[in-house]
């Protein structure tokens, strides 16, 4: 991946990646649209016949930058994988995005849209121009670990018009999962937001595979008329392959990878080795839908009957208000120990309602915790699977109630305790842990530099910075950072170049930042010493985006605010020599100089003792200027004694003279 | 009447300390006697030319003595013409009452005195005026340096500034 600036010439069509890849915005591509990203047609600078296209990524959200240089290098394999893919101008686009550009599939979509029908694909065609072509690319992810996460009738493509095979659509463009339809998300994905899905695992691209595959049998969705709560509800109910083939003809060959495929138990799924088996002509065994334990009797909750804890656990999760009450009311402890005779969780339900009416959130989300632990955590509107948690708090940052409930759920510590109630594997576990402490260690410092700004930063390694000043900017890494503020400061911004954003930011990129530096920062009133760390703070970001750049309008911009910092220096000549100094630095764009001509801690000494002696000698001044206007010279008294003893001294200088002239007159005589 | 005849009993002691003589006293005076009796024309000559140092030292406040002191010193060395030319014609009586008669002499030695009398009285005034002078030209300094410090620190430096002389 580069990180290529826009090259100036021609800026006015065209922008170009790498120096290449130029994006014509004026040619868009909307059958090459992804669901959160447009396309636009592109050109290779260095090979203009070469069909390109490029997918300009949404300003705040986090295209897969981890696995994008692995997508690269996987040239062969039957997905479409991204040429090249950084941040860009873009005419008549403010600011900056992030763009990825692809080589243009060379045949048409399989389903235009997710809701679109198509002609249904005989068994016999899906394993020919489905399954088998598309099996090089599952192997290589899986032996890789990469996790697609966008498996989908509507993202794939013929490879040529004679449609014999299929290729991958992109799955780069946006967070793992969160452009999939609920239909192709496995039941505790599906009750995730698209946000909180998490990168998964390879059994969710197989169960995304394997509903593909029904899709394409059926010739469109097959569930299309169930809104995405019904579909879940459905799966949990009847089980994924009955919800999704229902009544559908599928021969028993078939039947086998879909039953396998659309295991909602992910253990028991298929793998992509038990995939080539069943290609190789062997026979296994088909699975049968893994239904959760029906209870003994129903409880009653909004009205409706459940039958299950699964069920009962999704319904509470949806209907927020009402599941305070049947926790308050024991009524939900009561069911789990007379239906499953289940103590341990009845109980672990007790506790968890034994708190008090102003922690029932809590309350509901550790019942919910309890009462079906592989769930995804839920607290009010936000809900996420364990490893999607700070994905989905990232994308969902600027949805006010949601951050709300994101904070409200982590001080309480609750993905803590769902990791401690789970069984997952400990390795994980620990690295999840690592990180929920680390985001309550931010969020309990509500300081600029902390706080949810940095818990934000921290959680989710390039995230672009979600400043105002340079949210339009797309800025992923500190190297971006000045030539973003650059920009703004060339359009003529006022304010500082500084807010908690961009200082979280720059905390969590520059590892080496001194707490110094945060604390500076920490107090606005101290303008001398604030306006300072912000220069600290950008000094840094200079030193690590490399000496060789300059950013005039920047450090114009911080010269200007350094005034406060000048100031502070009582010589005035140091002033004014400071400000030439300031001046010059701020041309040459080097806020590193700026840095080090207002940190002097040498000159800050010497200002201070000189100007100590400065007082000292004034107020010594001041005292012999009122003496002397007080009469302490002319006071008659003084003078009078002055004058007496000044007659002594002459009288005595007179009376010897003429003693020794006396005496040699009289020897000469 | 009564009042006079009667001091208070605490003043007896200290008029009673007055009346004797210290044996300090008393030794000088035993010394000098021979001198004295030896050198008595002289004495008498220096009373009569010292008059005016005599009178000094009654009107004299000041504790160091300085009117005595300016005037006896001019007056002593106005003195000496006399002293000389009695030691040389010798010295007796005569000689000490003739050369105290002569005018010439009394006029050295009173002329001088007066010279002292006058620096004495003369001086604090030429004084006064000098530092006038001193103490406007050393408020210039000061106020000088004043505006270089303010110029270079700021006035922050100073509290309330009092208006500059010129």
């Amino acid at each position: 991946m580069s990180e290529e600036r826009s090259q100036r010439s021609g800026r006015q069509e065209m922008t170009a990646l790498g120096g290449r890849y130029e994006i014509q915005m004026d040619k868009p591509l909307p059958h090459l649209d992804s669901p959160l990203a447009k396309a636009y047609s592109v050109t290779d600078s260095r090979a203009a016949s070469r069909g390109m296209f490029g997918l300009v990524c949404q300003p705040d959200l986090l295209p897969r930058i981890d696995v994008i240089p692995q997508f690269t290098r996987m040239r062969r394999i039957p997905v479409l994988t991204p040429v090249d893919a950084g941040s860009v101008e873009l005419p008549g686009v403010a600011g900056r995005r992030f763009i990825i550009v692809f080589d243009l599939p060379t045949g048409e979509r399989i389903l235009q849209s997710p809701d679109s029908k198509m002609e249904p694909l005989h068994e016999d065609q899906i394993v020919r121009r489905i399954i088998k072509p598309l099996m090089p690319a599952l192997k290589e992810m899986a032996s890789r670990s990469i996790r697609n996460r966008s498996i989908r009738a509507d993202n794939m493509f013929y490879t040529n018009v004679g449609k014999t095979a299929s290729i991958l659509g992109e799955c780069v463009s946006n967070p793992p999962g969160m452009s999939q339809p609920v239909l192709y998300e496995p039941i505790q994905a599906a009750m995730s937001l698209p946000s909180g899905r998490g990168s998964g695992a390879i059994s969710d691209d197989l169960y995304a595979f394997g509903v593909t595959l029904v899709v394409l049998i059926h010739g469109g969705n097959p569930v299309a008329d169930l809104n995405d709560d019904l579909i879940v509800a459905r799966k949990i109910q009847h089980g994924s392959y009955s919800t999704l083939v229902g009544n559908m003809r599928i021969s028993l060959s078939m039947m086998e990878p879909l039953r396998g495929l659309l295991c909602d138990d992910a253990s028991e799924r298929w793998t992509v080795e038990d995939i080539e088996l069943w290609l190789g002509g062997r026979q296994l065994s088909p699975k049968q839908p893994m239904l959760p334990t029906r209870a003994s009797r129903s409880i009653s909750f909004a009205g409706k009957e459940y039958w299950n804890r699964y069920a009962l656990s999704f319904a509470l999760g949806k209907n927020w208000s009402q599941a305070g009450e049947i926790l308050k009311n024991r009524e939900l402890e009561g069911w789990i120990r007379r239906t499953y005779s289940d103590e341990d969780t009845a109980n672990a339900i007790a506790t968890a309602a034994g708190g008090t009416d102003e922690n029932l959130e809590q309350a509901v989300c550790r019942a919910l915790m309890v009462l079906q632990p592989d769930l995804p955590i839920r607290y009010k509107s936000f809900s996420a699977r364990i490893e999607g948690i700070a994905q989905c708090f990232a994308a969902e940052y600027h949805n006010h109630d949601m951050r709300k409930n994101f904070i409200a759920m982590m001080l309480a510590k609750l993905p803590q305790s769902y990791l401690q109630s789970s069984r997952g594997s400990r390795t994980e576990q620990a690295a999840l842990m690592k990180v929920f402490d680390m985001i309550n260690h931010f969020l309990e410092r509500p300081k600029i530099g902390f706080g949810v700004e940095r818990a934000l930063y921290e959680s989710n390694r390039g995230w672009p910075c979600q400043s105002p000043l340079i949210k339009q900017d797309y800025v992923c890494e500190i190297e971006d950072l000045l030539p973003a503020l650059d920009r703004v400061a060339e359009s003529g911004a006022t304010g500082e170049p500084m807010d908690r954003h961009i200082a979280a930011f720059a905390a969590t990129r520059l590892r080496n930042m001194p707490e110094r530096t945060l604390a500076m920062l920490a107090n606005v009133n101290d303008l001398p010493n604030y306006r300072l760390g912000i220069l600290h703070v950008l000094a840094e970001a200079h030193r690590v985006a490399g000496t060789q750049h300059r950013f005039p309008n920047v450090s114009r911009w911080m010269g200007k605010l350094l005034e406060p910092v000048v100031e502070q220096f009582h010589n005035r000549v140091y002033r004014a020599q400071l400000h030439t100094e300031i001046e010059r630095a701020s041309s040459n764009g080097d806020l590193m100089q700026l840095e080090f001509l207002v940190d002097n801690m040498d000159a800050q000494e010497q200002d201070i003792h000189g100007y100590e002696k400065a007082r000292t000698e004034h107020a010594n001044l001041l005292q012999g200027i009122a003496w002397l206007e007080d009469g302490g010279l002319t006071a008659p008294s003084r003078v009078l004694e002055k004058g007496q003893q000044v007659a002594t001294v002459i009288s005595a200088m007179i009376s010897g003279v003429l003693i020794v002239a006396l005496t040699v007159l009289h020897v000469v005589k | 009447m009564a009042g006079k005849s009667n001091p208070p009993n605490t003043a007896a002691p200290k008029g009673a300390g007055k009346g004797k003589l210290s044996g300090r006293t008393i030794g000088t005076f035993i010394i000098l006697m021979p001198v004295i009796a030896v050198l008595m024309p002289s004495c008498i000559l220096l009373a009569l030319n010292l008059a005016p140092t005599l009178v000094a030292f009654a009107v004299d406040r000041t504790r160091e003595k300085y009117l005595t002191i300016t005037v006896g010193l001019l007056n002593l060395s106005g003195s000496l013409p006399a002293i000389l030319r009695l030691w040389t014609e010798g010295q007796t009586y005569e000689v000490a009452l003739r050369v105290a008669g002569d005018p010439f002499n009394l006029l050295i030695a009173y002329g001088t005195a007066a010279i002292g009398c006058s620096i004495y009285l003369t001086l604090p005034i030429i004084l006064s005026s000098y530092y006038a002078r001193m103490t406007t030209m050393r408020l210039r300094i000061l106020q000088d340096r004043q505006d270089t410090l303010n110029e270079a620190w700021g006035d922050e430096i100073a509290g309330e500034r009092p208006p500059r002389i010129d």
